[in-house]
Formats: C-alpha cells, structure tokens, sequence
C-alpha cells in the first residue's frame, strides 16, 4: 500500500517535470522532417532506418546539454552566450536562430496548407485558421497550458504509427534492409545527411534550455527531466521511422522514383496503396499534428533567445502588456511565415533551402 | 540553412557545457571526448551535404 503511494507520488512528480524534453522532440519531426523521411523510404527502402535508430542516442546526448545547462544555471541559451562569449557572438548565434525559424514556420505552413487543399480547404482559410490558433494559445495561457496544448497537437503525429502498420512491411525486409549501407553512394550519403539535418535542429537546443527555465525547474530535477528527453528522443525516431517504413512498404517497392517533395504528392502516392482513410486522412492527421507543435516550438524558441540577448521580458508567465515584445516577435514570425505561405512563393524550392 | 547553421549552434552549446557548468555538471573525461566527437560528425555531415549540392 505504502509503496503504491509512493510509486503514484513518483508518478505525479515525474509528470510534472517532463514537457520540455517531449516538446522539443515532438516539434522535431516537423512537416520538413516528415517529407525528407518519405523521401528516405520511398527511394532507399529500409536502407536509411538504422540511422533513424543511430540518431536516438546523438539526440539524447545534445539535447542533454540543454538540460543540464538549463537546469544549473536557470538561464537560457542566448542569456550563456552573452555572459561567457559577449554580446557579438551571442546576436550571431541569435540571428542564426532568427533565420532558422523563418524558415521552419514557412514548412511547417506549407505542410498545413497541403494538408487543408487534399480536403478542398483553401490555402487562405487552413493557414490563417493555425495563424490565429497559434497566436491564441501563446496570448491567453501560461507555460504549463501552452505546454500541454503543444503535446496533445504533437500527439497526433502518432497517426503515423498507424500509416505505418497499414503499410504492412514485412520483417525480413526490413531486417534486410537496416543492414544494408550502400555508403559509398553519393545520393545515400546525400539523403543521409539531409536525414541528420532534419533530426538535430538549432531551434531545439534554444527551445528546450528556454523551455526548461520558464518551468522553473531546478537541478533536483535532472533526474526526470533526463528521462523527459530520452523519452522525447525515443518516440520522435520512431515516428521519423514510421514514416520511413509507410513510404519504404509501398512506394519502396514499386514507384522508388516518385516525386515526394509535398505533402500533395506524398498522399497522392499513398492513397492507391493504403486507401483514402489512412493514406489521405491519417497522414494529413500527423502532418498537421507535425507543423503546428513545431511552429509553437520554432516560434517560443525566437521569441525567448532574442529576449535573452536583448534583455527584454520574455516568459509565457508574463500577460502580453508585461512582455509585449515577447509576445509582439512570436506573433509577427506565425503572421509573416502563414503570409509568405498563403502568397504562393515556391514552396518546394525554399523547403528544400531550408532543411539544408 | 539548418545543416549550415548546426556549427555555429552545436559549437556554441559544447563550449558552454565544458566553461559554463561548476562540477559536477561540467563536461569532462572521456563523455566530454565523445560528445564532442559526436558534434564534429554531425555539423561535419549537414557541412559535407550542402556542399554536395553546391558544388
């Protein structure tokens, strides 16, 4: 009796404490990653899913940094560098984040938008319609419900799994294929790295340090928040690999040289083999669970690591008229990102540039 | 744009793990080594792709 209560008391504890790990994982695989992970399976079969699994561990370790610098020094990571580096470096490092951002919001509204048009919803209406949703959740909550908000979108990617299951891979090939590693060809390596360029991400190491000091999490929590980010790591190279087996089981196996370079193409695709329901509806499920959590990450993640280089106020514990500037740079980086969107730049070209 | 920046960024976060942390929390011994080859490979290969298409 007395041990189940303690068990419980862990519990509650430990779920309290995980959110940014998760948070920043989930965001991870944004509608950019998602795309470069249909690619992977649809040209190379399972020949690129080792790595998935090999990225799980780098994740960890990197994204662990973050949280022992977070949680010792309760600053985020804009604030460190100013404090040990100067000022200089740290606006370039800044601005390197500024630029980042731009261009994840751009994907990750395009993979909304594509997802609004499979269903005959205009570019204007499914954009502007996450614009105002995300602008909401950040003006009216604090850390915690934004938080929660932001894992419950990202849970959707899990419709992922499904499309995954519904491929119906079949084990001996992909065992056969995680041990293939034609590494001496250049357009393995080439996907490999835009692979590695889709999992570790800048935006996330000023996300979750950031994240980690507005909860106001101490170093008694390191525990926890270690296992938050192993977690995080765990699932979001699962759903990266899901993806890669959805595509790998299906187009893998007859069309390698399809076209996947939105998400148009990519249901388009599918459709003929997994049906309407799972090739359309639960892949645009995931894909828009992807960009909306990754838009909130990418867009606390700026509006945080300007405000510790600059010295503004910056915490969702703030009302808006408190930390204006807070709120005003997370609003005008969702606003100009569904803008350029909604404005019909060519999308493919710069979501390419971007995960670059 | 991501893999270019990934140097900067990743650079940035190890330098700060091994000066900005009192011990027992500082980077040190072999993790430090391992970590630190760890960034190397992965900024060195969004390096290596950029340039692939590059040139």
């Amino acid at each position: 009796m007395r041990q189940s209560l303690l068990q419980r008391r862990g519990l509650v504890y430990f779920l309290g404490v995980i959110g940014p790990g998760l948070v920043v994982m989930l965001a991870d695989t944004d509608a950019g990653s998602v795309i470069t992970a249909a690619q992977s399976g649809a040209i190379w079969g399972y020949k690129l899913l080792l790595l998935q699994i090999i990225l799980i561990p780098i994740l960890y370790v990197i994204q662990e940094l973050t949280v022992r610098l977070g949680l010792v020094t309760g600053k985020g990571h804009g604030e460190l560098i100013r404090e040990h580096f100067g000022r200089g470096w740290a606006w370039l490092s800044v601005t390197t984040l500024v630029v980042a951002s731009m261009g994840a919001l751009i994907t990750e509204f395009a993979g909304i938008g594509g997802v609004g048009l499979l269903f005959g919803v205009p570019l204007w209406l499914s954009v502007g319609m996450a614009v105002i949703f995300l602008s909401i959740v950040a003006w009216t909550g604090s850390y915690r419900s934004v938080e929660r908000v932001a894992i419950l979108v990202g849970g959707f990617e899990l419709a992922f799994v499904v499309v995954a299951i519904w491929a119906r891979p079949q084990p001996s090939e992909i065992l056969a294929g995680l041990v293939q590693i034609p590494w001496k060809n250049p357009d393995y390596l080439y996907l490999a790295a835009a692979n590695v360029g889709a999992v570790i991400m800048p935006w996330m190491i000023f996300y979750q340090q950031s994240a980690i000091v507005d909860k106001r999490l101490t170093i008694h929590n390191l525990h926890a928040a270690r296992w938050d980010t192993a977690w995080g790591a765990l699932i979001t190279q699962v759903i990266m690999g899901a993806v890669l087996i959805a595509t790998a089981a299906t187009l893998g196996q007859t069309h390698p040289g399809l076209p996947l370079d939105t998400v148009q193409q990519i249901t388009h695709a599918l459709t003929p083999f997994l049906g309407k329901t799972v090739g359309a509806v639960f892949f645009g499920l995931g894909m828009v669970g992807a960009g909306m959590v990754a838009a909130i990450v990418v867009s606390l993640a700026t509006a945080w690591g300007l405000g510790e280089v600059s010295g503004y106020r910056h915490s969702l514990e703030h009302h808006p008229l408190e930390a204006p500037w807070f709120y005003a740079i997370y609003t005008i980086g969702i606003v100009l990102g569904g803008l350029l969107v909604i404005s019909g730049v060519n999308l493919v070209a710069l979501s390419i540039a971007v995960q670059l | 744009m991501n893999a270019l920046l990934l140097p900067i960024v990743l650079g940035f976060l190890y330098l700060l793990a091994l000066k900005a942390l009192p011990n027992p929390y500082r980077l040190h011994g072999v993790y430090a080594v391992v970590v630190g080859a760890i960034v190397l490979i992965t900024s060195g290969f969004g390096v290596f792709a950029v340039l692939n298409v590059l040139l």
